[in-house]
């Protein structure tokens, strides 16, 4: 690509100048997944994504919502990485409505909290606490 | 009351006051007005005068169109063809007539959208102050505006604006400025000379001093947009036009102050001081919106027409609207300007012949504004110790020098990173005169001091409880990070690079000091070498710690491992790091002389009863069983038989020191142990080659045990 009017990095450096313009998954440490053009970024890292939509995954079904323009502060983001438009045309997961997959994913937000419960008073019954500086997640 | 001061009955209406009833508090006197049957509140009025305006009914859709967000298929046009022409016609109807005020329409053909919807009354009134400029003055007025115009480019030639079809061409920024520059050359020596000749090709031929007026207070409310920081400096110039617009004959006393870099030298950054083409499409001056601020109207300040932005405009002009902005009105502008931007991009990506599928959006960072971020990158980047602030950089960089070199190639020498330093500037905080308290002055190289937080250590003797064990093990590795800088100081002594070598400030002596403070306990004080040996880095440290070692410095460390070795050997399962130390033991064990044996042993033999009293709580029992049924304390056990062996073939030192004794002492102790060990014992690593070592010490029924334990090889026997 004989693009002059693109500067390039110092050598050994890490930019995310090479991700504009591409479609990429970007993973939130709220546990968000969203999807969308990048369109801009800063130096730290904040992210301008553009017609985004964000995806619920529920085993092997996903939903997808539009959302439009994302701004997202760099703090705030695990990973990201490019989408390759083949894989993404033929995934072996089930697309369905929006509606469904929020009810989903209520379900298996429920689902995990009744384990938690259970777990954690089966660890008390045997006289373990278990403390929260043990478990690191954030989602 | 009816005083001659203004022309109408200016008399107030008698204040009534609370009926009777309620108090002053609960009254509202003007609540009829607003509420009450004294308005007309119908829900479609403002529907009805905008429907009036916009023209036809057919405008909500087009209005959806215009601000529609391009799809994927919707390649071709932002802007869909029919939404344009109606703009198109609709800009080339708006026809501002001074002369005659009687023939202002009510219902200006405006697209939707670009301004809320103007109730008749206040129309009548703008054209009514519009009619009233032809009684000034003309001359003065012209004079004082003839001398402002050599300050703003005059666009009174602009095509008009592009029909539908031609909406695809696009004008680069150079071909503008061009224009512009060569027109506002024209414009001056025009101006000069000619008198009352029309500014604008369409448009009726008004008093060349009310256009001009008009034509200037435009392009100043537009000026503002156009600097960042313009707002400041736009805003005397209309202030002072619109004053002399009204103080209608009254000649000007004072000259208006000139903005400071003139209009064509816009503050560098900017792309271009472009007015927008087309002139002909203006309002008087005082037909604003409705919903404007009136102290805003007062002095003058026009928003900027959203149609004016055609021209490209970087994204990073949209910031700073001048003040004033309303917010209706600001989020409809945003919107057309964003349209507009789309549109350029589209025409630019078309121009670029872009191969694959088309992407309106692309390139909103701009090439410059990509060098800008790299630039930072870069700044971030400098550093006076490359080995220490950037080190797998630089390893990186001197693998691939050394590897050149080795190919042959006389490379150029180490490269560092391109480096823009910043020079050093010697900061001293601020002092304010006078000021009570301590003022804090920050900026990017010298921030605000955050209060320098450490963690205590609180030592409680707990009961062993899980939450307890993790920070246990978060304390060791937290010691041990600290060890391991130490040890990497003691290899960059001896690193190939010289900046390696130059970063380490201390002797080597110091840091190996330092080392073995922690690791080997000073007299009462809590032993921390088990928990550190506990972990995998713990044990990682210390084979990388051996090589720099003396020997003398090598021995008690050896005699801590076999001293804990119940514990380590336990936390060892999973790791398996402990076979990687043999090597080491087996090089300190081939240097052993007896006292060295004996000092190392003497932990395993069984207890006195003067025992120093450890405050750790290291289990007081001999390692010696967990040392056997361990594969690597049985090889250091066997090791150390060996070497004792061949020491005592030596006969150094001669047969009756007493340490032999408690050799002796240990051989069957060790013989002891292992008959009654529940479990087969490991092999050693290295067998025994002398049995003979053993006779001397040990009756034969121990001797054999010995013999069968540690896989004496028949065949060497001497």
């Amino acid at each position: 690509m004989n693009d002059g009017s693109n500067p390039t990095c110092p050598p050994g450096t890490a930019t995310l100048l090479e991700e504009l313009d591409k479609k990429l998954m970007v993973l939130l440490r709220d546990g968000r997944t969203l999807i969308g053009y990048l369109r801009s970024v800063d130096q730290f890292a904040n992210l301008v994504l553009h017609r985004t939509i964000e995806r619920i995954h529920v085993g092997k079904e996903y939903g997808d919502i539009e959302r439009g323009v994302f701004i997202v502060r760099g703090e705030n983001v695990v990973l990201l990485g490019e989408i390759d438009s083949e894989k993404e045309a033929s995934l072996p997961l089930k697309e369905i409505s929006v509606d469904d997959i929020l009810a989903a994913q209520r379900r298996e937000q429920e689902a995990k909290i009744m384990k938690e419960k259970i777990v954690s008073t089966a660890l008390k019954d045997r006289g373990l606490n278990m403390s929260s500086e043990l478990i690191t997640d954030e989602f | 009351m009816t005083d001659s001061f203004f022309d109408f009955d200016a008399a107030l209406p008698a204040d009534e006051g609370p009926p009777h009833g309620l108090e002053e508090d609960e009254y509202d006197a003007l609540n009829d007005e607003t509420f009450g049957a004294e308005t007309e509140w119908h829900e479609d009025e403002w529907e009805n005068n905008h429907e009036q305006l916009a023209g036809h009914s057919g405008g909500a859709k087009s209005k959806e169109s215009f601000l529609q967000q391009p799809d994927d298929d919707d390649e071709e046009g932002l802007v869909s063809g029919s939404a344009a022409a109606q703009l198109e016609a609709r800009l080339s109807e708006i026809i501002l007539d001074d002369e005659s005020p009687s023939k202002h329409k009510a219902n200006i053909a405006m697209p939707p959208g670009f301004w809320p919807p103007i109730p008749n009354l206040q129309q009548k009134q703008a054209a009514r102050a519009a009619g009233n400029f032809p009684n000034a003055n003309p001359p003065a007025i012209f004079n004082q505006l003839a001398a402002m115009g050599q300050h703003f480019p005059q666009q009174q030639q602009q095509p008009p604006p592009p029909r539908p079809s031609q909406m695809v061409t696009v004008r680069t920024v150079e071909d503008l400025e061009r224009d512009l520059r060569a027109k506002s050359q024209a414009q001056l020596h025009q101006q000069q000379h000619r008198d009352g000749s029309p500014l604008r090709r369409e448009g009726p031929k008004g008093p060349m001093d009310a256009n001009q007026l008009i034509e200037m207070l435009r392009v100043m409310g537009t000026m503002p947009e156009n600097r960042p920081q313009g707002p400041p400096q736009g805003h005397p110039n209309p202030d002072i036009v619109l004053r002399l617009a009204q103080n209608q004959g009254k000649p000007m006393m004072h000259q208006p102050p000139p903005p400071p870099n003139g209009a064509m030298m816009l503050p560098p950054g900017m792309r271009h001081p472009h007015p927008p083409p087309g002139m002909h499409h203006r309002l008087p001056m005082n037909m604003y919106p409705p919903n404007f601020p009136p102290h805003l109207r007062m002095r003058g300040e026009m928003p900027p027409m959203p149609w004016m932005n055609q021209p490209p405009m970087p994204m990073h002009m949209m910031h700073q609207p001048p003040p004033g902005m309303h917010p209706h009105h600001q989020a409809q502008m945003m919107s057309q300007q964003h349209h507009m931007m789309m549109q350029q991009h589209h025409q630019l990506q078309q121009q670029a012949r872009q191969n694959g599928s088309h992407d309106p959006y692309a390139g909103l960072m701009t090439p410059k504004d990509k060098q800008w971020l790299i630039n930072i990158q870069i700044l971030q980047l400098n550093s006076q110790k490359p080995y220490v602030d950037d080190f797998y950089y630089t390893a990186f960089q001197f693998k691939k020098q050394r590897a050149k070199e080795k190919a042959g190639e006389r490379g150029l020498r180490l490269q560092r990173r391109e480096q823009r330093t910043l020079e050093p500037r010697a900061y001293t905080p601020a002092h304010f005169e006078g000021s009570l308290g301590k003022l804090q002055v920050v900026s990017v190289t010298a921030p605000r001091k955050i209060i320098d937080m450490e963690i205590m250590n609180s030592d409680s003797a707990d009961a062993q409880t899980p939450v307890r064990d993790t920070r246990k093990v978060k304390q060791a590795l937290l010691e041990l990070e600290r060890l391991y800088i130490l040890v990497l100081q003691l290899e960059d002594l001896e690193h190939p690079l010289p900046e390696a070598q130059q970063s380490v400030t201390e002797c080597k002596e110091e840091i190996v000091s330092k080392i073995l403070n922690t690791l080997i306990p000073a007299a009462g004080a809590e032993d921390k070498f088990p928990s550190l040996l506990s972990v995998r880095k713990g044990k990682v440290l210390l084979l990388r710690l051996f090589p720099h070692l003396l020997y003398s410095q090598q021995t008690p460390l050896w005699r801590s491992l076999l001293q804990n070795f119940w514990i380590i050997s336990r936390k060892d399962v999973q790791d398996q790091v402990l076979f990687e130390m043999f090597p080491a033991f087996r090089e300190w064990c081939a240097q052993a002389v007896l006292p060295n044996l004996v000092e190392v042993i003497s932990v395993m033999l069984p207890q006195k009863s003067e025992a120093n009293p450890s405050p750790s709580n290291i289990t007081p029992r001999s390692p010696l069983p967990a040392a056997l049924s361990n594969k690597f304390g049985v090889s250091i056990i066997a090791s150390i038989i060996n070497r004792a062996g061949e020491l005592d073939d030596n006969s150094c030192p001669p047969k009756t020191h007493p340490d032999w004794q408690s050799w002796s002492q240990f051989v069957s102790t060790v013989a002891e142990v292992s008959c009654e060990l529940a479990i087969e014992p490991s092999t050693p690593l290295d067998p025994l080659a002398k049995p003979n070592s053993l006779t001397r010490f040990v009756d034969n029924k121990q001797s054999q045990t010995l013999q069968r334990l540690l896989q004496i090889d028949n065949k060497h026997a001497a």
